[in-house]
């Protein structure tokens, strides 16, 4: 979770609460502009928000023998059964062990919790009427891979499930052991797949597959428990709202406020809150299917909302599946796991014959002859991109001739790379800093933290001479990386312990437990780490063999003193294995690197610094003074600077608190890489193809634009938190327009003016800085929100009501200014935009069902009859409309990210809509997952368009960079 | 009577202007609080709640004078809040592991009832879902923490956290809000203390 992206979620929640029930949806979805996650989210707050009083509400008391009603069933008699002892509880109440006398079998008796029965009396009724009809249709399914369900008892005031009672632990238990090798685990699959076939042969989807849910009977057998039940005891249709606000497409809330089914094992298009079919009990095979394999979750995350979004958006890691996977049962469970279940395997059948061949050994290649839906290659994107010069640098760096025997004469080199699609280097993390950015001590190899969206931090390796970086399994939360001296072994920190990975290949070794947060570790050539920890309230620096053990004081003998009693931290091994250097840190005093040695009893203070890393390196003393990394002269031998310090490289990126920690690494053979800060996204003119035409003024954080009518100027939001800023496009000058933070910006037709909300009150503030804000709407209690301004100072709004659907109203510019409704169907409206002559407005909504088109609807006020609009996008989604200044085209994004024109003609009183043709890609989705505002606007001549361009900023490679020291 | 003296003084220091002294305080309550803590849970009957707003009271009566003056009462009982988390959050894990002894199918009739209960799971669950919060909205789960274990009344959290009324209770709202929704049902299948392994 990001920190833009929380404050946004805070500030909607907190708009949305003062609103109605029924007035929140509409808000939301236009407050969100597109952004469907940001808007789940919202929701999904707003709903557990309005929860019931529940465990938080009270202060917490412990009681010694808690004990809830239904445990007392123990030893009772309901109807025909004697109940035994409690066997498990869960979401949906708890199982017992029961005893049936009429058929003397035992049975697993599930009471269902009151709470998932509902509390008043006609939904209890309504609920229990639909749980007997499931149960009834649950029984039907009599399979021996199937734990059956043998009926519904309601006796004594008591509803249960009677079902067939499994021995045996589950496959969840099995996990925890790790994974599962290849040839247990198909026979296991197989009957997954045909207990899953024989359910969906009757139409009953299992909706909540995971390994919880499976048992491994001693002899081999599997039963999946719980078929159905999810939606059994899912929301009734009524449960919710609907009808007050149809399009509410949240995910399915029961009663309690529990999303029905477990994250990890969550379809997208369920994640989504999109109806379900089999195919989601497709993906969660595949999921299962995947953990078996690397007992690993294919999925997963700190929070629910982590792991939702990695389920939306991360792939697994393939590289975890082991080598005895071949490729039928890799492509297997990668069709399984495809997000569109129009792209996923279609039939449980079809993955249950893939699993017969692949166990007969048959093999014959069949599962690429099941039907194939067209797929994009996704193995570029773990491809690092290098250019092409630099490759044949970097092979000439693999010879190491170049480099290692003759330094100092070679010319430096500069080498960029930048990360593959989709991940981001890990700038910041809870549990110390990540050191991002390690080169090897050969300078070969660089390592990197990386996530891949919201993903886990992920070791990444990048050998120099390979185009591609491969992630390193089993280093999921991995921060703080440091190389072992003969770099064979990466030192890293994860889950409260400091291990190792052989960078060749293997499971992660545990070297010691160490608490987080961490403060950085480095590897002797002795076999000696040495690592700093906060203990105390202080970081201190402590040692273990790198074998393994106990760690220890790193400096029993070193003696303190009020000066050198300060925070110890990324401590550096000289080349001798038995000296340190580390950066101190104490309170009101400028952090300085000191050196000392492990059995010494003094510390010596080098030189300060404005980094909490230092290193050393061919010679010299790296270390930080603002932002530029500087490099000063120091002999290893005397442990000291012996000239002056030399600036390096300027605006190194930072990271972390103060000091902050920054980001360069070297190898002990002249190779230095480095990452400077820079913002990431920079205006640019392109015409009607894509082709840039020029860039405008320096990178900024770009979030959105408007531009300006007469093209001479664009309002931006800029930064976290988000505020407006105007940027003269004649020269790029770019000025702050409000300070206390800004958003959906409208110009006013004469440029003079634009409007914004603040904490969704509107303001109006002249255009050229002077002046004060006024409140526009100044009796407005409700958040409202300005889409557009007509030529005739019309204003195009939406303003929650209490009634669905929460229409667009323009307020007239003149005249008696009566606000009037447009469109008024039930559907949100998220975005809409006047057409030049303020005759028409474009906007979006989802009145074809879930997906965003983008409509046109004249300006009028109704008379009763119902509206005319016309669809502008195909019906296969769109958003972000723009209007041509002639009127005659209207441009959006097309749902495969397309920047699509489409012919309009509004001169008459009927609209006329012509050919759609997509221009160019235009990328709206951002790592978080949704749309984040506009990036694109139209110039007035309709031939060029401004767009924002991102990118991550590249990591820099200075391959014998200490030769520029020496010109 | 371990430490005693000085935590009126760390109080008054801290009043004072002395934000050190309100990091010695937590070592300096700390035994106390346990010791007070373990009385009670060793004690404990069927039915006999623990409350750790009355233990903090009580070790706040003991170990403070009558002198300081309430916004160090709150401070004590924000401090104190952090020391009943751990200690509530470990007693609930250890009850957890003891109770569930060798797995579900061997506890006997009479060991039903004293089962975990879904109440100690949820607060093992609410821990991980805090210190998850924490990590992108710190003073938020400071809230939860300084209420829910603490007891702390909204002024006494506003004083503690030096932000206003209104602000404690929007960020109570959302942080509420958040984790009933973490808690929903996919924590608890994350943490140890599964018990969804039925039938």
């Amino acid at each position: 979770m990001n920190e833009d992206r929380w404050r946004r979620i805070e500030e909607l929640y907190h708009a949305a609460r003062l609103l109605k029930d029924s007035a929140r949806g509409p808000f939301l979805a236009a407050a969100t502009e597109g952004d469907e996650a940001l808007r789940r989210e919202v929701e999904s707050l707003l709903v557990s928000g309005a929860s019931s009083p529940g465990l938080l509400d009270e202060p917490l008391q412990m009681s010694g023998a808690h004990v809830s009603n239904a445990a007392a069933l123990s030893g009772r008699r309901i109807g025909t059964y004697s109940v035994h002892e409690r066997i498990g509880a869960g979401g949906m109440g708890e199982v017992y062990r029961a005893h049936d006398s009429k058929l003397r079998r035992d049975v697993a008796f599930k009471v269902l919790a009151p709470d998932l029965i509902g509390d008043y009396d006609q939904q209890r009724q309504d609920h229990l009427r639909r749980f007997r009809h499931e149960a009834h249709a649950l029984a039907a399914l009599n399979h021996p891979n199937i734990a059956g369900i043998y009926g519904l008892e309601e006796a004594d005031g008591v509803t249960a499930l009677v079902m067939e009672l499994v021995d045996g632990s589950t496959l969840a238990d099995r996990l925890v052991q790790g994974a599962i090798p290849v040839e247990e685990a198909l026979p296991i699959a197989t009957q997954i797949a045909e207990a899953l076939e024989a359910a969906h042969e009757r139409g009953i989807v299992h909706r909540d597959l995971k390994p919880a849910n499976i048992k491994l009977r001693s002899d081999g057998t599997v039963k999946v428990l719980d078929f159905g039940l999810a939606k059994a005891v899912g929301p009734a249709a009524s449960a919710r709202d609907v009808s007050q606000h149809p399009t509410n497409t949240a995910p399915a809330v029961t009663a309690t406020g529990v999303i029905v089914g477990t994250a990890a094992y969550m379809s997208p298009e369920q994640a989504a809150g999109k109806a379900v079919d089999h195919r989601a009990d497709i993906w969660a095979f595949g999921c299962v299917l995947f953990e078996m394999l690397t007992g690993r979750a294919a999925f997963g995350g700190d929070t629910r909302t982590d792991t939702l979004a990695a389920v939306m958006r991360a792939e697994p890691d393939w590289s975890r599946l082991p080598s005895g996977v071949t490729d039928p049962l890799r492509e297997l469970i990668r069709r399984c796991l495809r997000k569109d279940p129009r792209q996923r395997l279609q039939a449980i059948g079809d993955a249950r014959i893939a699993l017969e061949e692949i166990l007969s050994g048959q093999d014959s290649g069949s599962v690429q002859a099941l039907p194939a839906p067209s797929a994009r290659r996704r193995s570029e994107r773990t491809a690092w991109i290098l250019a092409g010069v630099a490759m044949l640098a970097a092979i000439a760096l693999a010879t190491g001739f170049y480099i290692v025997s003759r330094p100092g004469e070679a010319e430096p080199l500069h080498l960029s790379m930048t990360l593959p699609q989709g991940w981001n280097l890990a700038l910041s993390s809870s549990q110390g800093e990540p050191t991002p950015l390690v080169v090897s001590p050969d300078g070969r190899r660089i390592a990197i933290v990386a996530r891949e969206g919201d993903g886990p931090t992920t070791i990444l390796m990048r050998e120099l001479d390979s185009p591609s970086a491969r992630p390193l399994p089993g280093t999921e939360g991995a921060t703080s990386l440091f190389w072992s001296p003969d770099n064979r072994f990466i030192g890293f920190f994860a889950d409260d312990k400091i291990k190792k990975v052989d960078v060749s290949g293997g499971v992660p070794a545990v070297v010691c437990a160490a608490t987080a947060p961490f403060g950085g570790g480095t590897w002797g050539r002795e076999g000696t780490i040495v690592f700093s920890i906060l203990d105390k309230g202080n970081y201190r620096l402590w040692k273990v063999a790198d074998s393994g053990g106990q760690p220890t004081d790193a400096l029993p003998d070193a003696s303190t003193s009020k000066e050198t009693n300060g925070m110890e931290v990324r401590p550096w091994f000289l080349p001798d294995g038995r000296t340190l250097l580390y950066v101190s840190m104490l309170l009101g005093q400028k952090p300085a690197v000191y050196v000392v040695r492990l059995d010494a009893t003094d510390r010596v203070k080098v030189v300060e610094t404005d980094s909490s890393n230092v290193q050393y390196a061919n010679g010299y003393l790296l270390f930080l003074r603002g932002a530029t990394l500087m490099a000063q002269p120091f002999d290893e031998k005397k442990v000291a600077v012996t000239g002056s310090p030399i600036p390096v490289v300027e605006g190194v990126q930072r990271q972390g608190a103060i000091p902050p920690y920054r980001l360069f690494s070297a190898s002990q053979t002249g190779v230095l890489a480095y990452q400077v800060a820079t913002d990431t996204a920079t205006l640019a003119w392109v015409d009607r193809r894509g082709q840039t035409l020029g860039t405008i003024g320096e990178p900024a954080n770009y979030k959105s634009i408007a531009l300006s009518h007469d093209d001479a100027r664009v309002v931006a939001i800029i930064g976290t938190p988000r505020n407006l800023f105007l940027v003269d496009l004649s020269n790029g000058v770019r000025t702050q327009f409000t300070f206390d933070q800004g958003g959906f910006p409208v110009w006013s037709h004469d440029d003079r003016f634009i409007d914004f909300a603040t904490n969704f009150l509107l303001y109006r503030k002249p255009s050229n800085g002077a002046g004060a804000s006024e409140r526009l709407l100044p009796n407005e209690k409700s958040p409202a929100l300005l889409f557009d301004r007509g030529w005739d100072d019309s204003m195009l709004v939406m303003i929650p009501r209490d009634h669905p659907g929460a229409d667009l109203t323009v307020v007239p510019g003149s005249g008696d200014r009566t606000p009037f409704r447009l469109a008024s169907t039930p559907q949100d409206k998220r975005i809409a935009k006047f057409s030049p002559d303020a005759r028409w407005v474009a906007y979006v909504s989802n009145e074809l069902g879930s997906v965003q088109n983008v409509w046109v609807v004249p300006v009028v006020r109704r008379t009763g009859a119902g509206d005319v609009r016309y669809l502008i996008s195909g019906g296969n989604g769109g958003t972000l409309p723009q209007w041509n200044t002639d009127g005659h085209e209207l441009f959006y994004i097309s749902s495969s990210e397309m920047l699509t024109a489409v012919q309009v003609n509004g001169d008459g009183e009927a609209f006329q809509v012509g050919p759609a043709k997509a221009l160019f890609p235009i990328r709206v989705s951002q790592a978080e997952g949704g749309y984040n505002g506009w990036h694109y606007a139209v110039a007035k001549d309709g031939r060029r368009f401004l767009v924002i361009v991102s990118s991550e900023p590249p990591v820099s490679i200075e391959v014998n960079w200490t030769a520029r020291l020496k010109g | 009577m371990p430490s005693t003296p000085n935590v009126t003084q760390l109080l008054l220091a801290w009043q004072a202007g002395d934000h050190a002294a309100l990091d010695k305080l937590l070592p300096a309550i700390q035994p106390e609080l346990r010791r007070i803590a373990r009385r009670h849970m060793a004690g404990e009957r069927r039915g006999h709640m623990l409350q750790p707003t009355a233990l903090v009271n009580e070790a706040y009566l003991r170990l403070a004078s009558k002198d300081v003056q309430w916004q160090g009462r709150a401070h004590f009982f924000a401090v104190a809040a952090q020391v009943m988390r751990h200690v509530l959050v470990d007693y609930a894990r250890e009850r957890a592991r003891v109770k569930r002894g060798g797995g579900a199918f061997c506890i006997s009739l009479s060991d039903a009832e004293n089962l975990v209960t879904p109440r100690q799971a949820d607060v093992v669950a609410l821990n991980d879902a805090l210190n998850a919060l924490e990590k992108f909205d710190r003073r938020k789960s400071q809230v939860v923490e300084l209420r829910f274990f603490g007891g702390l009344s909204l002024e006494e959290m506003a004083d503690v956290l030096q932000v206003s009324v209104g602000t404690i209770r929007r960020d109570w709202s959302l942080a509420r809000a958040w984790l009933y929704r973490e808690l929903g049902d996919g924590s608890r299948h994350d943490t140890s203390l599964d018990t969804d392994s039925d039938v």
